[in-house]
């Protein structure tokens, strides 16, 4: 028998029970469509919260900051001894300030970071437009979107302006009272940052007092197999030591969980589906039962038989799986676009929620296929060991 | 001695068990011709329908032989004796079995897809058929909306598809009334005399005898007497049963 000849007669009850074929079809989509659109809501929500921060440079260093600065000074001391630890590639300090932008006119709050050009790249910033200061640049900073858009001005204007910047230095001998700062700067570069209003700017352009403390020490490592020997030094050391690579190792362990919760919800869906087709099948072959015995009377073996049903179930679910996967899909791009849309109105940028990657597409259609035909194994030998007589006498 | 088609040898078959158990096929002993109409006669319960099964290979009897053309086919694994009755048995039901989710063509052409012949030429094939049956208007039509008369002549075109040596029918017109009855067994004898098919059939209606060249009597599972009713023109040579024609 022909293969086109045994999906066709697996159709033939399709067609006669329409009703009872699409609805059981329409079961296993649900399912699918479940399991593809919660995965990928999961997926995409890993990607957006993990892309925002991920940069290889970022991933291998420590923001090292000092529980008690009276005992742990966060100064050139402090930087020196840093550097003399083995493995560390680079250290740099930042100091984080108040301050406020003046330009044309009006003026904004930004939070300072006084900072090297290295350590403005290893944050790995996404730049909206322009640049980082070099090195030894004294006049340039970097602002972030949300800044441009306090003074009403597309990132793109502002490049080469000149601002004012009027910066509260920390005070060692009062706290109380910041040493106020003016200072001009020219704007080299705009940082895609929409939620927070901050600015770098070269350390060496900023005159610190004297004793006064860095807010925190970046200290860059080499070898990713050194992190833990390192994180290990400077916590010895009374210091403390986070680094961006183990905050996404953590998250990445809570969505790992988000998505196992949200695949059990999926394959619960899929579970019941999967039963309601076994259901359809089981009446299915009940119901021909008489047509199995013509079909072996008339010279059908029981091979045939079985690779009908067995045709049938997995017909049904390649059907359901393709249907899932396309509800999923425009579910998912319909909640993208009106994520987006209300993300835009009120003043952020596009968001992908919903990400479902082709191989995770392939993945998805292959594990429906194998579900109807474990489904329909059973229904199949079932209908194949039929005693064509027994089959025929059945009303 | 070599138009001998089917040679049944000591036949036994019970059903049930224990006490239960009862004979429905005593050491039966038979021989059909090739070009042979054997019709099968008897009360309800004298095994007429078992020794038919156990022609066409969907009983195998518990003890003897069951010879078509010199092989013994209660011995055929189930594959094979599919495979055997697909291509060297047409089977026709009383109650016509005529699948519903096909339409009258597809029917037809059934036991060709088992065979594994392409579509084009099994709807082809069953087209030819049915206009030589006169209802080759009714190609498209689903069985449900022809006659009782007209499923039975189609269900006849359908043992016919794959040009078997021999026609098998269980009570083909006990679902019929008088006029269709007539039709299927005028069909019935063109077939066997025309197209030369070895028909054995198995009735209740003592008025059909008179199509039979030999009728064969049986009370409790044995053959009680065998009359020879006609004549048959001549031998016929199983090798040279060509096309089906009416």
């Amino acid at each position: 028998m022909r293969p086109i000849d045994v999906l066709q007669i697996a159709m033939s009850t399709f067609v006669h029970n329409k009703m009872r074929t699409l609805l059981t079809v329409f079961g296993i989509a649900i399912g699918i469509g479940a399991i593809v659109f919660l995965l990928s809501i999961g997926y995409g929500l890993q990607k957006i919260t993990i892309g925002e921060i991920t940069s290889i440079k970022a991933l291998q260093s420590f923001n090292v900051t000092s529980g008690n600065s009276s005992i742990l000074p966060m100064n050139d001391d402090a930087i020196r001894k840093f550097r003399d630890i083995s493995g560390v590639s680079s250290v740099d300090p930042n100091l984080t300030m108040s301050g406020q932008i003046s330009f044309d006119k009006s003026k904004t709050d930004v939070l300072v970071n006084a900072v090297s050009a290295e350590y403005v790249d290893s944050e790995g910033p996404r730049m909206e437009i322009g640049d980082i200061y070099k090195g030894d640049d004294q006049n340039h900073i970097v602002i972030t979107s949300i800044v441009a858009d306090a003074f009403n001005i597309a990132p793109a204007e502002f490049i080469n302006k000149k601002i004012k910047l009027v910066s509260n230095i920390p005070n060692p001998a009062d706290p109380k009272s910041p040493i106020s700062s003016e200072r001009e700067y020219i704007v080299s570069g705009v940082i895609k940052d929409s939620a927070a209003s901050y600015a770098f700017l070269p350390l060496s352009s900023v005159e610190m007092p004297k004793d006064a403390e860095y807010s925190q020490i970046k200290v860059k490592v080499g070898d990713k197999k050194n992190m833990a020997a390192i994180k290990a030094k400077l916590v010895d050391m009374g210091y403390k030591a986070n680094s961006l690579g183990e905050k996404i190792e953590q998250m990445n362990k809570i969505f790992r969980i988000v998505e196992i919760v949200l695949l059990v919800l999926g394959a619960i869906a899929l579970i019941v589906a999967s039963i309601g087709m076994f259901n359809t099948l089981t009446i299915s072959l009940l119901e021909r039962t008489k047509d199995i015995g013509v079909m072996k009377s008339l010279g059908a073996t029981d091979e045939e038989i079985y690779l009908i049903f067995l045709s049938e179930s997995t017909m049904i679910s390649l059907f359901g799986g393709l249907s899932g996967i396309a509800i999923a899909l425009i579910m998912g791009n319909l909640l993208n676009i009106v994520l987006s849309l209300l993300a835009v109105k009120a003043g952020g940028e596009r968001v992908d929620i919903f990400q479902a990657p082709g191989i995770f597409i392939i993945i998805i259609l292959g594990f429906s296929l194998l579900v109807g035909i474990l489904t329909g194994l059973y229904p199949a030998k079932r209908a194949a060991k039929l005693n064509p007589l027994d089959a025929l006498r059945y009303e | 001695m070599s138009n001998i088609l089917i040679k049944i040898e000591k036949a036994s078959k019970s059903f049930g068990k224990g006490d239960s158990q009862v004979q429905v096929l005593k050491d039966v002993d038979l021989e059909i011709h090739s070009g042979e109409f054997v019709i099968f006669f008897g009360p309800s319960g004298c095994g007429k329908s078992t020794l038919l099964n156990c022609i066409c290979g969907l009983e195998v009897p518990d003890k003897g032989k069951v010879i078509i053309r010199g092989e013994d086919i209660s011995k055929l694994s189930r594959r094979d004796l599919a495979r055997f009755r697909n291509k060297k048995i047409g089977i026709i039901f009383q109650s016509f079995n005529v699948l519903k989710s096909f339409n009258v063509l597809e029917n037809i052409a059934l036991p060709q897809a088992f065979a594994g012949v392409p579509k084009a030429r099994r709807i082809k094939r069953a087209t030819h058929l049915l206009e030589m049956f006169g209802l080759g208007h009714l190609g498209n039509r689903i069985p449900t909306e022809i006659s009782g008369g007209q499923q039975q002549r189609v269900a006849i075109a359908r043992a016919l598809v794959n040009n078997p040596w021999i026609l098998i029918a269980d009570e083909p017109t006990g679902n019929l009334d008088s006029k269709s009855s007539l039709k299927v067994m005028d069909l019935l004898e063109k077939l066997n005399s025309k197209s030369k098919r070895t028909v054995i059939l198995v009735t209740h209606n003592p008025e059909h005898l008179k199509y039979a060249h030999r009728v064969v009597y049986l009370k409790d599972g044995e053959i009680s007497k065998i009359e020879n009713h006609r004549h048959r023109e001549s031998e016929v040579d199983i090798d040279k049963i060509g096309e089906v024609s009416l």
